[in-house]
């Protein structure tokens, strides 16, 4: 490939995403900088420089750490139930040579679910009292549970509900490399009598591990920053048994109107996100 | 035991399991459908009833219920705006990350990486403020902008990937004939791209209209999409409304189950900004 310098082209065409950026990306973050350094107890029209203060506040607050605590909870969940399960279910599905397509198709369709319906659907399915979830578990003999509405149930809970419908994600992006692998070195490894447990632990998990990296990777981020589910079935509740990091700073900004407590948990969330995509996607990105 | 005789029981087993997993993934979207067809007293019915009489009285009262289809009508501005919005913005630069070598290219494909991964929740308070101040509160123009920030960084990397599908020869040809870079770029490599234009415009158009946090907090009044109609005219009275809910909700998500299948064969490459084709 010949190497195109066209400086001027390369200006014109990044501009116009470079100015948008700037005025909706760059400047409220910078004045949301400025606000974090500021006290808005008197109203925005009257701010006080306060230095640190609200970092050193928030960050050394227990409800800072009880919300860190359970974003690390329902991340570590959903990232192992979504890449635990994709990675299965990929493995399954590229070992099945008919029929594919029409598994592929249902396979495909939470994702295309808006979160606040899913949310509502299994708010109805999980219902203690007149849910179908509950009755089944009855029916066969088995414990029923408060799933979302019970304090040591809706963690679970919603991890369950962010893993159905995030788990076709890691899948197909998992499918997707497993069909790109090449065939020889399967069939030189069934020729030496290789069983099929070590063919997979040997020559398919090392050779498709990239790719489940990226899915972790993209699955971490997500996970991290999820809003829709927890906001549409607990709002963090009940008590503040799912009250994650982000739940924390919609609520305290737009219910409490504490904006210092979502701007200076919203700035640490994006340094946390800008450090993974560092250290995790940058080589993935850059390469092709 | 004859080889194929294990061979098709493997096979047998696989299929069942493959079943069980699709019953599990579409159990719940069953659900909803089920439900929305059910009458009040067959909704709320324990045990739950799995035969029933199907009646439309849900659509029918959803339909009629005030601000469900202005919602629906919001939710498509929103999307369709965001997504043409985010093409035009998004599409040159993809093409000069994907054939252009400049000074800064890696640090430009990072930042805009760094806005599609980042939750918006970072920006929202102060962009409240500023839409505020412009008048761009619970207006289209405001959330169609909210929208495209979140599309961006999508469409320029899933362009980036289609542009550097297409081979080169036919943008050099043009060139040897006096097309500057910039003409080669709409000319030629655009027109050829249009199958990938449309799968980025689906998936600006599916994530846009899903989008619940700036549709919480830079509208919900004069502008409500689907999702806030949703959440604020069904959580209060939930257990007694579950037919009502069922139906608003597939006959909001039914346009965005069509476009998934149909795009299923960009998904991945969709779901990773290009990471992976």
């Amino acid at each position: 490939m010949k190497i195109n310098t066209d400086r001027w082209a390369a200006f014109i065409l990044t501009l116009p995403v470079l100015l948008f950026l700037l005025t909706f990306f760059v400047y409220p973050l910078l004045y949301g900088l400025y606000l974090s350094l500021h006290s808005s107890s008197k109203g925005l029209a009257n701010l006080q420089f306060v230095g640190l203060k609200n970092y050193q506040e928030i960050l050394t607050s227990g409800l800072f750490w009880l919300g860190m605590k359970n974003t690390v909870v329902y991340t570590i969940g959903t990232v192992g139930g979504t890449v635990g399960l994709g990675l299965a279910i990929g493995l399954l599905l590229n070992s099945i040579e008919r029929g594919v397509w029409i598994y592929r198709a249902i396979l495909i369709l939470p994702l295309g679910m808006s979160a606040v319906v899913s949310g509502m659907t299994w708010q109805m399915m999980m219902n203690p009292l007149s849910g179908i979830i509950n009755y089944v578990l009855q029916a066969v003999g088995l414990p029923t549970s408060l799933w979302h509405t019970g304090i040591t149930s809706a963690m679970i809970s919603v991890i369950i509900i962010e893993t159905w419908q995030w788990t076709p994600f890691p899948l197909f992006v998992i499918y997707a490399g497993l069909q790109m692998l090449p065939q020889e070195p399967f069939e030189a490894a069934k020729i030496d009598g290789a069983t099929s447990w070590q063919r997979l632990r040997y020559i398919t998990l090392p050779l498709v591990w990239p790719v489940i990296g990226i899915a972790l990777t993209f699955r971490l981020i997500g996970a991290f920053r999820s809003f829709d589910i927890l906001y549409a079935v607990t709002k963090g509740g009940p008590g503040r048994a799912t009250d994650t990091l982000i739940i924390q700073a919609y609520q305290e900004s737009f219910s409490y109107f504490r904006i210092e407590y979502g701007l200076v948990v919203g700035i640490v969330m994006m340094l946390v996100t800008i450090a993974m995509c560092a250290l995790l996607l940058r080589r993935v990105t850059r390469k092709g | 035991m004859d080889p194929r005789t294990q061979h098709r029981l493997i096979e047998t087993a696989k299929h069942t399991a493959m079943i069980l997993i699709c019953l599990m993934a579409l159990f719940p979207i069953l659900w909803i459908l089920t439900q929305a067809f059910k009458s009040y007293f067959d909704t709320i019915a324990v045990p739950p009833k799995i035969f029933f009489k199907p009646v439309l009285d849900n659509f029918r009262q959803v339909l009629m219920k005030p601000g469900f289809l202005s919602s629906l009508k919001d939710s498509l501005i929103m999307a369709l705006g965001s997504s043409v919005l985010g093409l035009i913005l998004g599409t040159p630069c993809g093409y000069a990350l994907a054939r252009l070598t400049y000074r800064g290219a890696g640090s430009v494909g990072f930042f805009l990486l760094i806005t599609r991964m980042v939750s918006p929740i970072v920006i929202i308070i102060p962009l409240n403020r500023v839409f505020q101040i412009f008048g761009l509160i619970d207006t289209h123009i405001g959330l169609i902008l909210a929208h495209t920030f979140i599309n961006i960084g999508l469409v320029v990397w899933m362009m980036r990937g289609f542009f550097q599908d297409i081979p080169e020869s036919l943008e050099e040809a043009a060139r040897i004939d006096g097309c500057s870079n910039i003409q080669a770029f709409y000319r030629i490599a655009l027109p050829i791209t249009a199958p990938g234009l449309a799968a980025t415009t689906i998936f600006c158009f599916l994530f846009s209209w899903n989008e619940l946090m700036m549709a919480l907090t830079l509208s919900s009044i004069q502008v409500r999409t689907s999702p806030v109609f949703i959440i604020s005219e069904f959580v209060g009275y939930l257990a007694v409304e579950w037919g009502l809910l069922s139906a608003a909700g597939i006959l909001t998500v039914l346009p965005m189950l069509i476009f998934i299948v149909a795009i299923q064969k960009n998904l991945v490459r969709g779901l990773t900004m290009g990471a992976v084709k």
